[in-house]
């Protein structure tokens, strides 16, 4: 045995270049896979200690107003370990650097101490104190986007009345780690900030004193978290109560939960994929060299070796590179894994994003790594124990090869022999064909789904800001306004048209569902706002009932026909029953829509609008926004422009960084594949080769005849690989279906082509391979032996 | 020399020296000879003692380290590669002692390989005939005895009506009645076709059916014996 192991290191010496590529292939699965995994785990790991460390409130309840005392009676029932009467006001602000106004969500706080729930995580400066001045800390996502920081100064208006405020601090908060308004399905930093301020100052600009509007509440868990909810929600019921909401509905740790999760969907498949390959390739390269060596292998049986130590032997070499390959690969995890958190971070608002590779990532990563090789190595040692003894002693045989249906057709006669040659050595190993044929088209799909990702995203971006919201701006009031406020909008200087709808927040039911979302009553001849169906025509408003996003149909089991209860949660409550007609294909976030006349007549109101959207005078959009903003009873006003890039910024950015990567390992899987092929390829044919060169063939027609092989493999597969691509996008994109994104499996003609160039670029390195290797071939040599 | 004919080969002072190992290998230490068109020469000599060397060398598959090699008047040794591969393409067939044919192709096709590149060729069929494998055309070498291979090898390389046809242990690896029928096709070729063969073999039964016998030992050439009437394929026995 002793010297069976100095033949497994010769063996891994002359396999070297097929090591390598094996080994990259594994270094890459694991690579991906402990990375991924490990990100994924620290990700949750950071969250739960975020969460318990700063006290993050269990139950969520907001309401019109109510006395502060009421706390006492709420904290009395069972299963309550805090709860948290706070006041939550949304106000627009004015920041000194943008012209544009931004909304802000204003929290409040005990004066100069942390609140028991829900507890800040100071960046920078201290808690606001009750002072002359009014004081609030802001969100640090807020602050970065616009640059600011303690001693800076804003504007406000809550409820009409302005105020200045004065920044002494920036802060997270467990409750905001994405500051996400009810209204946009996405942050938008710019526009949107959260901010928190001693009690009794926004008492005085709310004009609530000694009320609250939003309770938190942590659990001792004692009691089912549902009772507590129900006991609460009555006990609210009078103060205009929408309902308690545990953290499964709370709209930061909601989004936190899905970002989290999408890590580990998009990222488990490829590296099983790279896996997969690898063991193909460990496959087929064993197989090769059992072949090569069968009359060695017939020697060292009739020697006395028996078929447990010889294919032990060969295991052994697998096991060589597979360890390896898993053992880089868990280092490689390790720093990939530690990058793609470090660029998390400005996404993730945690207070630390502590790396950690822990124990199951390790082991997952090196079991993934070894066990698929060494499986796929011990298939190729069948061949090991039907091999007799006595073959060491006969000549070897060619390998048999029949005439096989390419022969039948009449086109075959009129072949040279050499165009036979070709062909024949290209069907001659359909298993060798299939699994080339699968190595190219799975390096094909993987650079398709890396790439999708930003297609999907570009498009769904793209379909919701061209042609779903079509305005330059919405402007959202504080109150309705009548129709004919319309035509003075149209007034303003940089207004080129105008159209108005209808808003309000509402509660949906749907047999044990219930949702928050934005019902709105639009005008079926809108032009800025269009619905649309999946190939992107404008859906007709119904007269009467609802349009729904497909979310509903999909997630919820919805059909056209059926009815929802439908809650109001702002002006006069009320409860409606209304039928669905219909569904539209959004991308962004969940909408409910209906016939503004309808919603009138629903609601029992007189006409009126509470949104407008503005087309404007491109060279006017500055002038139009600062007319817009001073103006009583605007809310919000929104530049569609700058939201598109907001988003494009934060999303994309972060998509491409993972995806980079994923493309640069699914270049060395095509180069992998390709280079194994062509190599088993040569040294299958060298010393065909040889023989022809020796008959006085050409050196280029030798080239091209096993380049063409090669060639034909990658014509071969390039549709599956497409196909395949296609097919992992689309499950992929399914698994990944939310509230907020809609993913429609859309793949651009541009990710095709770069998948194929890739592939190219693979072949193009391995034909210089093949051209040096043909051009050094020493004939002299190749011909003493028959192998 | 009594067969008079034209001189095909002339070596001179042929040397090669194998730089592999510490101890430079010399496989041929200072090779003189003309071969003559028509003739039929059979090379002898323990293993090791150069024959394959000298072969390859006068093949155009492997260069000496020093002297010369005159085919006709064309200096193998300052040939390029491209002109070699010409050489070898229009004026030698080889035969091996491993057949080396192509196993993806059928018996007739190994031999097309040769007829469809080769400016003056004859039919394979015609090639398959002087081996007597008109039948096995169609089999592909996986369906063809060890004997039968070889004579596709020897038919592919006669096809292209070669000037020389140089035969490296063509019957090493056969048994006596095999190698019989082998032997009997390449002298079939070199007396129908006055085509100059030169068969490397280490089995000195076989010398009585050459022209001239070669006996090499050690890099050199020891003896030259020419036979007075060669032998015919039934009288030899080994
Ligand atoms: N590629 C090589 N590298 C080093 N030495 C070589 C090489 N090829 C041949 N030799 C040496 O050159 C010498 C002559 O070899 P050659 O193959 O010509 O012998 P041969 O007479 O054909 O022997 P055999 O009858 O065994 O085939 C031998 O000593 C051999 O070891
Ligand atoms: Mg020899």
């Amino acid at each position: 045995m002793k010297l069976l192991n100095r033949k497994v290191f010769r063996e891994l010496k002359i396999l070297q270049a097929q090591t390598i590529s094996i080994s990259i292939l594994i270094i890459a699965g694991v690579t991906l896979l402990v990375s991924s995994w490990s990100v994924y785990r620290s990700l949750n790991r950071c969250k739960d200690d975020y969460y318990q460390k700063n006290r993050f409130a269990d139950l969520f309840g907001s309401f019109k107003s109510a006395p502060i005392e009421l706390v006492n009676r709420l904290s009395q029932g069972h299963g309550i370990k805090a709860i948290e009467g706070r006041l939550v006001l949304d106000g627009l602000l004015s920041v000194p650097d943008v012209d544009e106004p931004a909304v802000g969500t204003f929290v409040s706080i005990p004066s100069g101490v942390q609140p028991v729930l829900n507890r800040l995580h100071i960046r920078k400066g201290r808690l606001p104190v009750e002072a002359s001045e009014v004081e609030v800390v802001v969100h640090e996502a807020f602050a970065i986007a616009h640059h600011l920081g303690p001693g800076d100064e804003l504007t406000v208006t809550i409820q009409g009345q302005m105020e200045t405020l004065r920044i002494v601090g920036v802060a997270i908060s467990p409750e905001y780690v994405y500051a996400l308004s009810a209204q946009a399905p996405l942050p938008d930093d710019l526009h949107y900030g959260v901010f928190w301020i001693p009690k009794k100052h926004l008492e005085r600009l709310a004009k609530m004193s000694e009320e609250m509007n939003n309770v938190v509440v942590e659990l001792d868990h004692t009691v089912r978290q549902e009772e507590v909810m129900a006991r609460l929600n009555v006990l609210l019921k009078p103060y205009g109560n929408r309902e308690f909401q545990d953290r499964s509905r709370q709209l930061s740790n909601m989004f936190v939960e899905d970002e989290i999760n999408e890590q580990k969907t998009i990222v488990i498949l490829d590296p099983m994929i790279f896996i997969t390959v690898a063991a193909f390739l460990i496959h087929t390269i064993l197989s090769r060299l059992v072949a090569i060596q069968r009359p060695q292998i017939a020697t060292l049986k009739s020697l006395g070796y028996t078929d447990l130590e010889i294919s032990g032997h060969y295991l052994k070499l697998v096991f060589l590179i597979v360890l390896g390959g898993s053992v880089s690969g868990v280092i490689g995890g390790k720093f990939l894994g530690q990058a793609l958190l470090t660029t998390y971070v400005s996404f993730f608002h945690f207070p630390s994003l502590d790396f950690s590779l822990n124990s199951t990532s390790v082991l997952l990563g090196l079991a993934a790594g070894i066990f698929p090789g060494l499986l796929g190595g011990w298939l190729s040692l069948r061949k090991v124990y039907q091999l007799s003894p006595v073959e060491a002693m006969r000549p070897p045989t060619p390998p048999s090869y029949q005439e096989g249906w390419i022969e039948a057709l009449g086109l075959w006669r009129r072949q040279s022999s050499k165009q036979k040659l070709f062909w024949r050595n290209l069907i001659m190993k359909p298993m060798r064909l299939f699994v080339t044929i699968f190595g190219i088209s799975a390096a094909l799909a993987i650079i398709i789904t890396a790439n999708a990702w930003s297609d999907m995203l570009y498009y769904l971006l793209d379909t919701q800001f061209q042609r779903i919201q079509r305005e330059d701006m919405s402007v959202g009031f504080l109150h309705p306004l009548p129709l004919s406020s319309m035509r003075e909008l149209q007034k303003i200087k940089g207004v080129v048209s105008v159209e108005g709808y209808r808003t309000i927040p509402v509660r949906i039911s749907f047999k044990n569902q219930k949702k928050e979302l934005q019902l709105s009553g639009i005008p079926p001849d809108l032009q800025m706002l269009q619905k649309l169906d999946v190939n992107l025509h404008p859906i007709r408003i119904p007269e009467q009932g609802l349009l729904l996003t497909r979310y509903f149909e999909k997630e919820w089991g919805m059909k056209a026909g059926d009815h929802i209860s439908i809650q109001t949660l702002e002006g006069e409550l009320r409860v409606v029953d209304l039928p669905v007609m219909g569904f539209s294909d959004d991308m962004l976030g969940v909408s409910a829509v209906m016939n503004l006349d309808y919603f009138w007549k629903i609601f029992h109101e007189q006409p009126s609008y509470n949104v407008a959207n503005l087309k404007l005078d491109p060279l006017r959009i500055q002038q139009a926004y600062i007319a817009l903003k001073n103006r009583a009873n605007v809310y919000s006003v929104v530049l569609k422009q700058q939201m598109y890039r907001g988003f494009q910024r934060s999303f994309v950015g972060m998509m491409k960084m993972f995806m980079n990567v994923v493309i640069v390992f699914a270049f060395l899987i095509a180069a992998g594949v390709i280079f194994n092929s062509v190599r088993i390829g040569f040294s299958e044919h060298a010393w065909e080769m040889t023989s022809l060169r020796v008959m006085g063939f050409e050196k280029n027609s030798v080239i091209a005849l096993l380049l063409g092989e090669t060639l034909v493999q990658m014509f071969l597969a390039i549709f599956p690989g497409f196909a395949l691509g296609y097919g992992l996008v689309h499950s992929t994109a399914k698994a990944v279906h939310t509230e907020t994104f809609g993913f429609p499996v859309v793949i651009y003609p541009e990710t095709y082509l770069l998948s194929a160039t890739v592939i190219s670029l693979a072949l193009v390195a391995s034909s210089i391979w093949i051209v040096r290797k043909v051009s050094r071939m020493v004939l002299v040599e190749a011909l003493k032996f028959r192998e | 020399m009594t067969r008079s004919g034209k001189v095909v080969f002339s070596a001179r002072n042929l040397t090669k020296i194998y730089q592999t190992g510490e101890v430079p290998v010399h496989a041929l230490r200072g090779i003189d000879l003309e071969l003559v068109s028509g003739e039929m020469v059979v090379i002898l000599g323990p293993s090791g003692s150069g024959k394959s060397t000298f072969l390859n060398i006068l093949g155009g598959l492997d260069q000496p380290t020093s002297g010369e090699v005159f085919y006709g008047d064309h200096n193998l040794v300052t040939s390029t590669e491209k002109e070699l591969t010409a050489f070898r393409r229009d004026h030698v067939g080889f035969v091996f002692q491993f057949y080396n044919l192509i196993p993806t192709l059928t018996a007739e096709e190994n031999v097309q390989l040769v007829t469809d590149i080769s400016p003056h060729p004859m039919q394979a069929s015609e090639a398959l005939q002087m081996v007597g494998l008109t039948d096995r055309a169609r089999h592909f070498p996986s369906q063809l005895s060890g004997g039968e291979q070889q004579r596709v090898a020897i038919a592919r390389a006669v096809a292209k009506r070669p000037d020389i046809l140089l035969c490296d242990e063509p019957t090493g690896a056969l048994d006596f009645e095999t190698g019989k029928k082998v032997l009997e096709s390449i002298l079939r070729v070199n007396q129908e076709t006055g085509t100059l063969v030169a068969i490397i073999t280490h089995n000195a039964a076989i010398a009585g059916l050459g022209d001239r016998v070669i006996r090499m030992a050690n890099g050199l050439i020891q003896s030259i014996t020419q036979n007075e009437k060669r032998k015919s394929l039934e009288e030899i026995e080994w």
